[in-house]
């Protein structure tokens, strides 16, 4: 019981920061004008993070051991490579998870 | 039933009609990436009371999938604190760049903040709304439809993830390529 109490409390805290993340904005430039570096920021971070996430979604990948990270590699090429091309998220997201489901079991 | 339209109605029809087709992009891609969701956390021990309060509170799609891992782990609160400013820092950038257009949402302001995720910030962020409709329904609805989809992605996840008749092993490969996705299209 005491365990689903701290993972209810967990969700509330991850609930709580997000919340506070999506409205903190908000509230601090709430009358005037946002400052031309905070904009400049918000225009040129998220392609920053975003690439940052990706590298932490790819940090238990192993190079050095087989297969040598080869279905993490192959399935992120596939999925980049669809997107230039169809420019459909989910095509690539789909493809390209299922080519990963797929080498991971024969590789 | 009643099918007369009051003079309002047919207006409100045509921003509804035009939301969802706005957010339809996200749909399937909502769901899918739900379904993975539900399934890992049930993998971890938390069923479909979690997957339907995560959805509806977080709202966040790569900090539910960490999420999974510190509920699993037992992490302190100061590190599930910690951990989701890190993962969600970005979304300080969306807001700030949504400053202007939300700032005269009125009564749909505290819920189109609330859910401004990546890919709702993606359909939204080019400022284009439908001739006649009303911008700030228009946008607290495409904002709708889209947790609508993810919620119903988390929950079909934690009930369907027992039956699937294959091994789901490396479903969450589908938040990595959500991210390399987002990234080549930026």
């Amino acid at each position: 019981m005491s365990a689903n109490i701290h993972a209810a409390l967990l969700v509330a805290v991850m609930s709580a920061v997000t919340i506070l993340l999506r409205f903190l904005p908000f509230l601090i430039f709430r009358g005037g004008n946002t400052p031309a570096y905070i904009s400049y920021l918000g225009g040129v971070l998220p392609r920053a993070i975003i690439g940052m996430l990706v590298i932490y979604c790819l940090r238990e990948a192993d190079l050095f051991s087989a297969p040598f990270a080869l279905p993490e590699l192959i399935s992120a090429a596939v999925v980049a490579g669809l997107q230039r091309w169809k420019r459909n998220s989910l095509v690539s997201i789909i493809f390209g998870t299922a080519i990963y489901m797929l080498l991971i079991r024969v590789m | 039933m009643d099918t007369e339209k009051k003079p309002s109605l047919g207006a409100g029809g045509g921003v509804v009609k035009k939301a969802f087709i706005k957010s339809a992009p996200v749909l399937a891609g909502y769901v899918v990436l739900g379904i993975g969701f539900g399934i890992l956390l049930r993998d971890a021990g938390y069923g479909l009371l979690w997957s339907l309060a995560m959805s509806a509170l977080i709202f966040a799609g790569s900090m539910q999938y960490v999420g999974v891992g510190l509920l699993a782990g037992g992490a302190s609160l100061i590190s599930a604190a910690l951990t989701t400013f890190m993962v969600n820092a970005r979304h300080l950038f969306y807001s700030i760049s949504m400053i202007g257009r939300y700032r005269d949402a009125g009564k749909y302001k505290p819920y189109l903040i609330f859910a401004l995720t990546d890919e709702t910030y993606s359909l939204l962020c080019d400022g284009e709304t439908p001739d006649g409709a009303d911008p700030n329904l228009y946008r607290f609805l495409v904002s709708l439809f889209d947790q609508c989809y993810w919620v119903t992605g988390c929950v079909l996840g934690s009930v369907l993830g027992a039956a699937l008749p294959f091994g789901t092993e490396g479903i969450e490969f589908s938040m990595t390529a959500l991210f390399v996705a987002s990234f080549t299209e930026q």
